[in-house]
C-alpha cells in the first residue's frame, strides 16, 4: 500500500514548472502520447502509393489533430516529404464576414508553403518576378513577392504556377499540405466571399501533381461536409478518426512527464484517466491542475482524493466545459444532458424510452419534424453521451465524468427546463 | 506623508503589495516549457491592472525567453474595428520590440506588405529564434463589448497565438466569452487557446497580509494581532479597502511606534464617512441577486448557506463580501456590510413597488411623474404635453398619441433657437448640399434627417449652437414613435412601451433645458 505524505519542498527539491500543455497544440515530442498508430498509418498511406493522397484526419475540437500535424511536421517524421502546416484561421477576412475571400485563401497557402519550405531548407520563389537578393532576409522578400504576385484577378493560377516551381524545388521529396480546419473554408462559402469552386479547384491541383498529398483535418462539420457537399474532394481521401488516447498512453501522459517529481499512486493515476475519459486536453488540464496543487501543497505523492480534489476545483470555473455545453446546439439537447446526469444516479438504466418519458413530463414540447433519437445522435458523435457498458440494456451515460460533474455544479435545471419548454413552444409556432 | 505607497483609484497603477503567491501562479503558468495564455478575471477595483502592470514590469528588461513585454492598455483609445484593433495591436507589439529586438521590429510597417503578413513574419522570426514577447492586455473587456470589432480579429489573433514566440495575457471583469458582445465573437476559436481555468483575482488572501503591511512595517511600525484582525474584519480583504485603510494609517502612525486596533476602528469609520464612493462603486458592481443576498445577511444577520446559490457564495467569498462559518454565510467586511444595511430597506421598497410585472405597471405612471419633478421646463406647451402623456400611460393608444405632438413641439422649440430667421441660414446650408435649394424649414422625417446633420457627423461639423446629439437621439425616437402611434393596430401598445416613450420624453425637456442653459 502506498501511503501519502506531506513534506516541505525546500529551495533545493523545488517541483519546477509544469510540464503539461493547456491549450496549445503539443509542440514538444516529450508530451505526445497516444498518437503512434495514427502516425503510423499516416506513414504508410503517404509512401504506399505513388499517386496523390488525400488523408482526413476527423475528430471533435480539442481531440489533438493540430497536435499530429505538428509532430508529423517535426524534423526527421517524414524525411521524404517537405509538409507545411496552413490553419484556414490566419487569412484576412472580408469587412467583418466570417471566411476568407478567394484570393485569400491562395495568398494564403502560398505564403505558408514559401515560409515553411524555406525553414525545412527549400527556398521557392513566383515565375515573373524578379528573385530575391540573397544577401537581405528571404521571408520579408518572399512576402513583398507574394503581394505583387497575389495582386491580380486570377489568384488560382497564380497559385498553380507557384506551386510547380515548388515541386521542383522540393524535389525529391514531395509536398506534403496539411490544411488545418479546412472545414473553417465552408463558413466563407456559406458567406458568399469564398468561391464554392475553391474545393474543387484544390481536388485538381491534387489530382493533376502526384509529388503533392494533403491532410485535411476538421471536426463534424468535416464529416458533414464529406457525406453532403464535397464528395468530388473527399471521394479519394483515406479517413483516419481521432478520439481519445488508449488507456495505456493515457496512464503515461499522466506520470511520464512528472517522473522523479511527483509519485502517482495507480488507482490515483487511473482515476483522472477514468474522469478525463482519456481524452489528451482534458488529461493535460488535470494533470496540470494538480501539479500546480503539489507545488501550492507541498506534495509529492498524488492519491486519488488529491486527483479528486483538483477535479473539483477544475470543474468549478473552467471555459472548456461551457464551450462544450454551447456545442450541444439547442435547449433540449441540453436537457437530455442534463437528464442523463440526473437520472445516473437512480435506480433504472438511463434509456431512450426513460429520457423521453421524462423530456414529456417536463412538458418540452417536440415539433413533428424532430426526433429525439437525432438529438441523442448528435450528442453521441460530439462524444458527449456515451452507451453505458455497466447496463444490459442499451443505456446512455455523459461521456467525459468531469463533464458530468461540471452540470451537477454549474447548471440550474429549472431554469433549463424553462428554456427547453420556451425554444420548443417557439418552434411550434 | 509624501509619497505614500497605498493609492487608490489614482490615475496611476501603484505598485503591487501583497498578492504574492499569485503572481508567482502567473509567472509559473508564462515560464514553464509550453506557456499558457493566461486569461486573468477579477471584479472592478480588485488590482487586475496592479498585478498585470507588475508583470509587465518584471519582463520588460527580459526575463529567460521573453525578449520583452508589451502592456497595452485598452481601456483608453478603444479600437473600435478591426482595421484598429490590427493597426493598434502591430504597433504596440512594434513599440516594444525596438529597444529588444529593433531588425525584427521594423518589419512592421516597413515591407510594404499587408500588416497581419508583417506581424506574422515577426512571430515566425522569434520562432526560429526560439525567443518569445509576452503581450498584456488590459481591460479586454472593453474589447470585447465593441460590437464594431467582428470575428475575424479574433480569428487573427488565434492565428497569431499559434506561434510559439507570442504569449497573451488578458485582464478582464469577466470570463473571456462571456465578454462576447455577438454571438459571432463568441465562436472564435481564440477563446479556446488560452488555459481553460482563468487566473482570479478576489479579495486579499490570509498570505497576502504581510505584503501589504511591508510599507508600515519597514517603518518600524508595530501591527499587533488584534489590529490585523481588524483590518481584515473591517475590509474583508477586499484591495481597494484595505489600501484605503492603510492609506489613513500610513499617513497618521508615527514611525517606530505600534497600529492598535482602536486606530484601525478609527480609520475605518472615517472611510465609511468620506469614502463612501469606493464602497458604493463595489456595490454597484455585484448583481442585483448579490446585493439582495447581501442587504438581507444584513437584516438577518447569518444566513444558511444552504439558502444561498453556490454560485453567489463563491462570488461573495471571492469578493470579500460573505464568508462561510460552519455552515452559515456571514458578513465578511463590515464596511460592506454597514453599507448594506442602508440600502437594504431601499431595495425592499424597490421590490415592494417595482417586483413584478403588475406591481411596475401600478407604479410605473408615479415613477416617471417623480422624473419629470426633477426636470426644469425648457418650454412651457412642450412641458405640459409630456405631463399629459404622463398622466395617460395606463391608456396607452392616447398616450402614443401625442408623441407627434411633442416632437413637433420640441422642433419648433429647436428651430425657434437655432434658427432665429425661420429659414436654413447660409451658414447651414453651405455644409448642408440637401437642403441648399430649398431653405424652408422641413417638417416630420425630413426634419429629424436635419437636426441629425446639423448636430454632427462623421463627415459634417456639427453646425448647431446649442442642441446637442443626444437631444437629436431622444427627439429622433420620439419622432418614431409618433410615426408609429398614427398607425396602431391590436396590441401593438402596450403600458410598458409607453412607460418607455414617457420616460424619453421626459428626458427630451430634461436634454432641451441643459442644451439651452449651457453656455
Amino acid at each position: 500500500m502506498v501511503v501519502s505524505f506531506r513534506s516541505t519542498i525546500t529551495a533545493a527539491d523545488d517541483l519546477g514548472t509544469s510540464p503539461y500543455i493547456v491549450g496549445n497544440p503539443v509542440d514538444r515530442q516529450e508530451m505526445f502520447f497516444g498518437r503512434d498508430d495514427v502516425i503510423d498509418r499516416i506513414k504508410r498511406q503517404l509512401s504506399t502509393s505513388q499517386k496523390a493522397n488525400v488523408i482526413l484526419l476527423e475528430g471533435n475540437r480539442r481531440t489533438g489533430k493540430t497536435s499530429i500535424l505538428q509532430r508529423l511536421a517535426s524534423p526527421g517524421v517524414l524525411p521524404e516529404w517537405v509538409p507545411v502546416n496552413c490553419s484556414f484561421q490566419g487569412g484576412e477576412g472580408a469587412d467583418g464576414t466570417a471566411g476568407l475571400p478567394t484570393r485569400e485563401v491562395f495568398r494564403l497557402m502560398a505564403r505558408e508553403i514559401g515560409w515553411q519550405a524555406c525553414d525545412a531548407g527549400v527556398v521557392t520563389w513566383f515565375p515573373d518576378i524578379d528573385p530575391p537578393d540573397p544577401k537581405k532576409k528571404f521571408k520579408p522578400q518572399f512576402t513583398k513577392a507574394l503581394a505583387a504576385a497575389f495582386n491580380t484577378e486570377r489568384p488560382f493560377e497564380v497559385f498553380e504556377l507557384y506551386l510547380q516551381e515548388v515541386i521542383e524545388a522540393c524535389r525529391p521529396r514531395r509536398l506534403l499540405l496539411m490544411l488545418d480546419e479546412f472545414d473553417k473554408l465552408q463558413e466563407g462559402i456559406d458567406a458568399g466571399i469564398t468561391s464554392p469552386q475553391v474545393p474543387e479547384n484544390i481536388r485538381y491541383l491534387i489530382h493533376k501533381y502526384p509529388d503533392i498529398s494533403a491532410i485535411l483535418t476538421g471536426s463534424r462539420r468535416l464529416k458533414r461536409l464529406r457525406e453532403e457537399y464535397w464528395s468530388a474532394l473527399f471521394g479519394f481521401g483515406h479517413r483516419i478518426g481521432i478520439s481519445a488516447l488508449p488507456l495505456d498512453a493515457a496512464r503515461l501522459l499522466v506520470t511520464q512527464p512528472v517522473k522523479g517529481r511527483l509519485v502517482y499512486v495507480d488507482e490515483a493515476r487511473d482515476r483522472l484517466a477514468e474522469l478525463c475519459a482519456c481524452h489528451p486536453f482534458l488529461m493535460q488540464s488535470l494533470c496540470n491542475r494538480v501539479f500546480e496543487n503539489s507545488v501550492r501543497d507541498h506534495i509529492r505523492t498524488i492519491t486519488v482524493s488529491v486527483v479528486e480534489a483538483a477535479a473539483q476545483e477544475m470543474v468549478q470555473d473552467n471555459e472548456h466545459f461551457r464551450t462544450l455545453w454551447g456545442y450541444a446546439g439547442s435547449e433540449r439537447r441540453r436537457m437530455l444532458l442534463e437528464l442523463v446526469e440526473k437520472l445516473a444516479s437512480g435506480p433504472d438504466p438511463v434509456t431512450f424510452s426513460l429520457l423521453e418519458t421524462k423530456i414529456e413530463e417536463l412538458g418540452i414540447p417536440i415539433p413533428a419534424s424532430e426526433r429525439l433519437g437525432d438529438d441523442i445522435e448528435y450528442l453521441r458523435e460530439l462524444e458527449l453521451l456515451d452507451l453505458d457498458s455497466q447496463t444490459t440494456v442499451t443505456a446512455y451515460r455523459i461521456a467525459v465524468p468531469l463533464l458530468g460533474e461540471w452540470i451537477h455544479r454549474n447548471v440550474d435545471f429549472d431554469d433549463l427546463r424553462q428554456r427547453a419548454v420556451k425554444e420548443g413552444e417557439a418552434k411550434l409556432t | 506623508m509624501s509619497g505614500n505607497p497605498y493609492q487608490t483609484l489614482g490615475t496611476t497603477i501603484p505598485p503591487m503589495l501583497g498578492r504574492q503567491r499569485l503572481f508567482e501562479q502567473l509567472m509559473r503558468q508564462l515560464t514553464k516549457a509550453s506557456p499558457d495564455h493566461v486569461s486573468v478575471v477579477g471584479p472592478c477595483h480588485y488590482g487586475k491592472s496592479v498585478i498585470l502592470q507588475h508583470l509587465a514590469n518584471v519582463v520588460s528588461p527580459g526575463h529567460g525567453e521573453y525578449l520583452t513585454c508589451a502592456y497595452w492598455d485598452l481601456r483608453h483609445n478603444i479600437p473600435d474595428s478591426d482595421e484598429t484593433f490590427l493597426r493598434e495591436f502591430a504597433a504596440v507589439l512594434k513599440g516594444a520590440l525596438k529597444t529588444a529586438k529593433v531588425e525584427v521590429a521594423d518589419y512592421i510597417g516597413g515591407t510594404g506588405t499587408p500588416l497581419r503578413d508583417e506581424v506574422a513574419l515577426v512571430l515566425s522570426d522569434l520562432s526560429s529564434e526560439k525567443k518569445r514577447i509576452l503581450l498584456i492586455m488590459d481591460g479586454f473587456d472593453h474589447v470585447l463589448g465593441n460590437t464594431g470589432i467582428s470575428r475575424n480579429t479574433w480569428d487573427t489573433l488565434r492565428s497569431f497565438a499559434q506561434f510559439t514566440s507570442i504569449r497573451f495575457v488578458t485582464g478582464s471583469r469577466k470570463k473571456l466569452r462571456e465578454l462576447c458582445k455577438t454571438e459571432d465573437s463568441a465562436t472564435s476559436d481564440l477563446w479556446e487557446v488560452f488555459n481553460p481555468n482563468p487566473l482570479r483575482v478576489g479579495r486579499f488572501e490570509d498570505h497576502d497580509w504581510d505584503g501589504l503591511l511591508q510599507p508600515v512595517t519597514a517603518r518600524g511600525i508595530q501591527v499587533d494581532g488584534s489590529a490585523q484582525k481588524e483590518i481584515i474584519n473591517w475590509t474583508g480583504g477586499i484591495p481597494v479597502l484595505a489600501t484605503a485603510l492603510m492609506h489613513l494609517a500610513y499617513e497618521s502612525v508615527q514611525n517606530d511606534s505600534t497600529l492598535s486596533k482602536t486606530q484601525i476602528d478609527e480609520f475605518a469609520t472615517t472611510i465609511a464617512d468620506d469614502r463612501a464612493d469606493l464602497i458604493a462603486d463595489l456595490w454597484d458592481d455585484c448583481s442585483r441577486e448579490i446585493r439582495e443576498e447581501l442587504a438581507d445577511l444584513q437584516v438577518r444577520r447569518e444566513l444558511p448557506s444552504s439558502e444561498v446559490n453556490e454560485e453567489h457564495r463563491r462570488e461573495m467569498d471571492l469578493r470579500g463580501l460573505a464568508k462561510v462559518v460552519g455552515t452559515s454565510l456571514r458578513t465578511a467586511s463590515t464596511l460592506v456590510g454597514t453599507f448594506a444595511r442602508q440600502q437594504s430597506s431601499g431595495l425592499e421598497s424597490l421590490r415592494r413597488l417595482f417586483g413584478d410585472s403588475d406591481r411596475f405597471f401600478r407604479n410605473a405612471r408615479t415613477m416617471v411623474e417623480l422624473r419629470l419633478s426633477h426636470v426644469r421646463p425648457a418650454d412651457t406647451i412642450l412641458f405640459n404635453t409630456v405631463s399629459e402623456a404622463i398622466r395617460q400611460i395606463s391608456n396607452p393608444p392616447v398616450c402614443i398619441g401625442l408623441a407627434r405632438i411633442i416632437a413637433n413641439r420640441a422642433f419648433e422649440v429647436i428651430w425657434k433657437k437655432e434658427l432665429p430667421d425661420g429659414e436654413i441660414s447660409l451658414s447651414w446650408a453651405a455644409d448642408l448640399k440637401d437642403f441648399a435649394k430649398d431653405r424652408r424649414i422641413p417638417a416630420g422625417g425630413r426634419a429629424c434627417r436635419l437636426l441629425q446633420l446639423a448636430t454632427g457627423t462623421d463627415d459634417l461639423p456639427r453646425l448647431t449652437k446649442h442642441v446637442s446629439k443626444r437631444t437629436y437621439a431622444l427627439l429622433n425616437f420620439i419622432q418614431s414613435v409618433g410615426d408609429h402611434g398614427q398607425h396602431l393596430k391590436g396590441d401593438e401598445a402596450t403600458w410598458s412601451y409607453a412607460t418607455a416613450f414617457c420616460l424619453a420624453a421626459v428626458e427630451l425637456c430634461d436634454s432641451l433645458f441643459r442644451d439651452f442653459t449651457q453656455a
